[in-house]
């Protein structure tokens, strides 16, 4: 017996590392939380998670290369949701993962030259899910992305 | 990536055709709207009524047009769906983008 709770429902599916090929994950994820019960603009947010996190995967572990696989693995729990996404590629420093990223959504108006065009992926994923956390392996880096039900969900801090 | 581009006076209004701006459609976007730019200096009014999910590469696509905008020329969006503007405005680029939530009011800021 392994702690934690105990999965209600498990999906995983899986695509060849193309971008092109993300946004089926993307909508997977989406159609699932709305099935559970989160609202419309609740689902494409983690949508937009999970599409950043598998892109990850893709332009850097696997550096764009394509004939790889990345698999989302779902899990459905009593309150939450685990969205989980595996890749076999090179694994990135954890550190810097898992670090806060929130400053990446700071801007200044009146200096548009210096906003930074990339990099707000890891930020979005924060700012939209409960939790994250990057783990590589020695055969796959997982990426896990928790989101709580409606009323459990963490209150957005409003500007 | 398709996009309709409709001249209102010296001004285009360029309306985004696409269901989704991720990271396989930004360099094609980049390059469709930069086509626009490159007959000489104009304003644009970027319509993003069609597109209903944009990821941080397609927010980056977006504030890389901005960047590159002649001297003296504009760029304003207008029409989001709601996925979208939740997205800019999570990320606070709502703040950076001039947003109107039609394109003729977006026109109307353009010529003022």
């Amino acid at each position: 017996m392994t702690g934690g709770p105990t999965p209600w429902k498990r999906l995983a599916f899986e695509i060849e590392s193309r971008l092109e090929a993300v946004p089926l994950l993307g909508q997977v994820a989406c159609l699932l939380c709305t099935a559970v019960g989160f609202t419309t603009v609740e689902g494409s947010e983690v949508e937009v998670c999970v599409v950043e996190a598998v892109n990850n995967s893709i332009q850097h572990a696997y550096q764009g290369d394509p004939g790889r696989w990345v698999e989302l693995e779902v899990t459905l729990l009593p309150g939450q949701i685990l969205f989980d996404v595996w890749d076999s590629g090179t694994p990135a420093d954890a550190a810097r993962m898992n670090a806060d990223h929130r400053g990446a959504l700071e801007v200044r108006s009146d200096c548009v030259k210096d906003i930074s065009e990339s990099g707000r992926g890891l930020a979005i994923i924060q700012e939209v899910m409960d939790s994250f956390e990057y783990t590589p392996g020695t055969e796959r880096n997982r990426f896990r992305m928790t989101k709580r039900h409606a009323k459990d969900c963490k209150v957005r801090k409003e500007d | 990536m398709k996009l309709a581009q409709r001249k209102v006076g010296s001004n285009i209004v360029l309306e985004v055709l696409e269901a989704r701006l991720g990271a396989d459609k930004v360099e094609a976007f980049k390059d469709a709207v930069a086509r626009h730019l490159a007959a000489g200096p104009v304003s644009i009014v970027l319509d993003l009524s069609k597109v209903e999910f944009i990821d941080s590469s397609g927010l980056g696509a977006i504030l890389s047009i901005l960047k590159r905008m002649p001297k003296g020329c504009e760029l304003v969006l207008c029409a989001t769906t709601d996925p979208v503007a939740s997205m800019f405005k999570l990320t606070r680029l709502d703040r950076v983008f001039t947003m109107k939530k039609t394109v003729d009011e977006a026109v109307s800021a353009l010529s003022l």
